[in-house]
């Protein structure tokens, strides 16, 4: 066990690396870093408190009626799915692309040993998210309730317990995948397949679970409603039935459930090892070769390849291979951006299929049609649409790491930047274009499908899709130039592993924040003159307004990189 | 030609100087070896000269550019070989030779005999369409060459360039190194390996704590060392701590 502690100590030390760690330089950059990261806190507080009331206010609605602990098993539930998504592709790469990989397999160490110290890891930086998750609802529920020295104490164990379960999936399930095809060479498109199925399959639980609590039995929920004491325990948990256990020790504050909890993740975890023990190493092993076809190019192969391009495209090309190329760069800086609507489809899809009965009560599809287009007519529902269109968009962008961490993600391998002969606006500037493709695709796509549909099938106004387009394509160019902003002013060049240059990069929440920011500030202002103005004249001003802000970032953000980048000496 | 003129670098706030007031030139159609032990401030100066950092004082100019006032001029002229072959992992080998073609403004014209002519000396025409990540710590380095040479520069600098290569692919750089020099333009590179550096170099600078130590020809340095065979121990010799 000694030999996991101090694995799992080096592991810490290189994976966990701090953004503030090694550099001791106090410059000004890093006291807009500092002043950024205090106004994320702020920013997180009224969220925090949010779920402090959803505690309490949770506790007060459902104790009369004898189920509060449904409050800490919804808490809980969402919990451990916001870690079953996050985790599938942390994952991934913690277990199996990490550079660490190659170091570790020829030492004397057993496979479960390995993965007993990249799953606390992982776990580790899991924490952070359940702290913010889950830790304000539970003390909301325990001040409420005014729950003595035991909720505290199974509080703190239930937090450092709880993501342990969906972890041992995710782990798993990409255990099994690399297992599975440990024979297809292109590890680098399994691992971008694999996480795209595993993302899906947990959405898909998340809309399955309520099924398996079997919510859809009315008469038998009803029973146990009337039953109190907590008697519905379990019936949101579904693929986390251990929770059941939880959510009892805390509301009771008895013993024996916390300490059937504890059992139950003690077994999952051992038989997980054991798992890990048989299959760990024959999915690891030759994770680090790639695609490779020794195979002479033919002379028209080559003929369309060496030509000349321009610089600013060639460049972007590169940008583009290297993004699309590597799985890390893929899953947390584009794949969101084009899949998202997959997980608004899922629980859809689920839904309909769930529900129960024929169309009885349920209007036509010519009434519904009807309906919407006279919905559609409404200037409300017309601005509704761009503000939903807008908020997408922001939503979209901020979740993209591709210009956030544009300078990052070039490492200790910055210093070509230095000594090719293109400007430095000009290398910026392409690394931004980079950031606005992805954007582009995967919001302006998507709002032309439904826009053209809106006008053929119901009679949507033209002049709304216009505007939506137009809003969309200039916002996205704005959040990138903004992201870009914040990556040059600190980028995090000192990384052995790809995971650290886009996951633990602190570049990539401060460049939410800023975008997010702006574009409430925007959102603001275009609620406010919607008081005095008509809807067009307000899209108008506010397309007039974005591709100000757009043109002045186009012209200050690369003169503010060329600076950024002359100074850089690692 | 290649300009130093006093030229410093000091890292961070100890005050201790990387490069400390160099001095020196690198001439057309020669080849200059430079050579020092670990430490000694020849990646700083390399990576000075070619713009990846900048001097705290001194001037560098490249064939009359200066690197700091006309850098892309400067930058034009070089071409850089780094100590680390293991960047643009992810492109393939042909795709990477096109990119570094297109930041030096390579013409379509004669790019595709170029790149044929080089992956035959290093023979890797196979390996063009495969992936950088797949190769070699010596298909690497062979490829970051090919790539320093798509413009055919007249400057070309070397940090240790013969690491990791194999003897038939050492022999192939030494010789375009020497062919590159015969056509008039300046070959400036570091190493640790002084055999290399006495068959191959016209010209030798050994830097010790940032300082020149010697600079001029083979026969110059033996001339210093009356009586001395080894070029090893008069290497030793001139970096010995004091």
């Amino acid at each position: 066990m000694s030999k996991v502690w101090t694995l799992t100590k080096v592991l810490f030390k290189c994976g966990l690396g701090s953004s503030f760690g090694k550099n001791n330089k106090k410059t000004s950059s890093q006291t807009v870093r500092i002043i950024l990261v205090v106004l994320v806190g702020v920013c997180m507080l009224p969220y925090i408190f949010m779920l402090y009331m959803a505690g309490a206010g949770g506790y007060e609605l459902l104790a009369p009626a004898g189920q509060p602990g449904l409050v800490l098993e919804l808490g809980a539930y969402v919990g451990a799915l916001v870690t079953l998504i996050f985790g599938i592709p942390m994952v991934i790469s913690v277990f199996y692309l990490s550079a660490d990989i190659e170091k570790l397999i020829p030492l004397p160490v057993k496979p479960w040993w390995v993965v007993c110290a990249k799953f606390l890891v992982v776990l580790a930086y899991e924490y952070l998210m359940t702290i913010v998750f889950i830790g304000p609802l539970f003390v909301g529920y325990g001040v409420a309730s005014g729950g003595g020295v035991l909720y505290w104490l199974f509080t703190v164990l239930g937090i450092l317990c709880l993501p342990v379960v969906p972890l041992v999936y995710a782990s798993v399930f990409a255990m099994l995948l690399m297992r599975i095809f440990r024979r297809l060479k292109n590890k680098d498109f399994l691992t971008i397949v694999g996480t795209m199925f595993g993302l899906v399959i947990g959405f898909s639980i998340s809309g399955l679970s309520g099924y398996m609590g079997g919510m859809e039995d009315s008469s038998a929920m009803q029973a146990l409603l009337l039953e109190k004491g907590n008697s519905l325990a379990g019936i949101i948990s579904g693929f986390f039935p251990n929770f059941r256990f939880l959510v009892r020790g805390l509301a009771d504050e008895s013993i024996l459930q916390m300490a059937l909890f504890l059992l139950t993740i003690a077994a999952v975890v051992a038989a997980f090892l054991w798992l890990a023990q048989k299959i760990y190493f024959s999915g690891v092993v030759g994770m680090g070769e790639s695609a490779s076809r020794a195979r002479r190019m033919t002379k028209e192969e080559s003929m369309k390849l060496n030509r000349r391009s321009t610089v600013q495209r060639s460049y972007l090309k590169k940008e583009w291979r290297q993004m699309f190329r590597t799985p890390i760069y893929f899953l947390n800086c584009a794949l969101m951006t084009f899949i998202w609507p997959v997980f608004f489809a899922i629980p859809l899809v689920l839904g309909l299929s769930g529900a129960k009965g024929s169309a009885e009560g349920m209007p036509s599809a010519d009434e519904l049609i009807e309906g919407l287009s006279q919905m559609l007519a409404e200037p409300a529902v017309q601005g509704i649409i761009l503000i939903v269109v807008f908020g997408i968009t922001v939503f979209i962008c901020s979740c993209s790491a591709a210009a956030s961490t544009a300078v990052s993600r070039e490492g200790k391998g910055y210093y070509f930047m230095k000594y090719i002969p293109v400007p430095y606006e000009v290398q910026v500037r392409a690394k931004v274009h980079l950031g606005i493709v992805i954007g582009w695709l995967g919001t302006l796509l998507y709002v032309l499908i439904a826009g053209v549909m809106g006008i053929v099938l119901l009679g949507l106004n033209p002049l709304v899709v216009v505007f939506a387009l137009v809003i969309s394509a200039l916002t996205v160019v704005m959040a990138n130039y903004l992201q870009m902003l914040v990556d040059l002013s600190n980028p995090k060049l000192t990384w052995d592993n790809e995971q650290i240059a886009v996951k633990q990069n602190m570049n990539v929440m401060l460049g939410m924040v800023l975008v997010l920011g702006a574009c409430l500030v925007l959102g603001a202002a275009a609620f406010l003159l919607y008081a005095v103005l008509p809807l067009y004249a307000v899209a108008g001003v506010m397309c007039v307004l974005l591709a100000a802000a757009d043109a002045a970032l186009y012209k200050l953000v690369p003169m503010f990189g060329a600076r950024k980048l002359a100074e850089l000496e690692e | 030609m290649i300009c130093l003129e006093q030229v410093s670098k000091t890292y961070g706030k100890s005050g201790k100087k990387a490069v400390d007031s160099m001095t020196w030139n690198v001439e057309d159609g020669k080849i200059t070896g430079f050579i020092g032990p670990n430490g000694a401030g020849k990646t700083t100066t390399l990576k000075m000269i070619t713009g990846i950092i900048r001097p705290d004082e001194g001037r560098i100019t490249v064939n009359g550019h200066d690197i700091q006032k006309e850098g892309l001029e400067a930058k034009r002229q070089i071409g850089f070989v780094s100590d680390s072959p293991d960047s643009f992992l992810r492109l393939k080998g042909i795709e990477y030779l096109n990119f570094m073609a297109d930041m030096y403004d390579v013409p379509t014209q004669g790019r595709q005999e170029r790149i044929n002519e080089y992956a035959r000396k290093f023979e890797m025409e196979d390996a063009l369409g495969s992936r950088i990540q797949s190769y070699s710590h010596g298909m690497r380095q062979k490829i970051m060459v090919m790539g320093a040479l798509m413009h055919q520069p007249p400057v070309w600098i070397l940090d240790e360039p013969l690491t990791g290569l194999d003897p038939k692919s050492a022999f192939a750089l030494k010789e375009m190194m020497k062919e590159h020099a015969a056509q008039g333009k300046s070959v400036l590179f570091s190493t640790h390996v002084l055999e290399v550096a006495e068959k191959l170099c016209d010209y030798v600078a050994i830097v010790q704590r940032g300082r020149i130590v010697f600079l001029g020809t083979l026969e110059e340095l033996r001339a210093k060392f009356p009586g001395e065979e080894s070029l090893e121990n008069m290497f030793l010799e001139l970096t010995k701590d004091e």
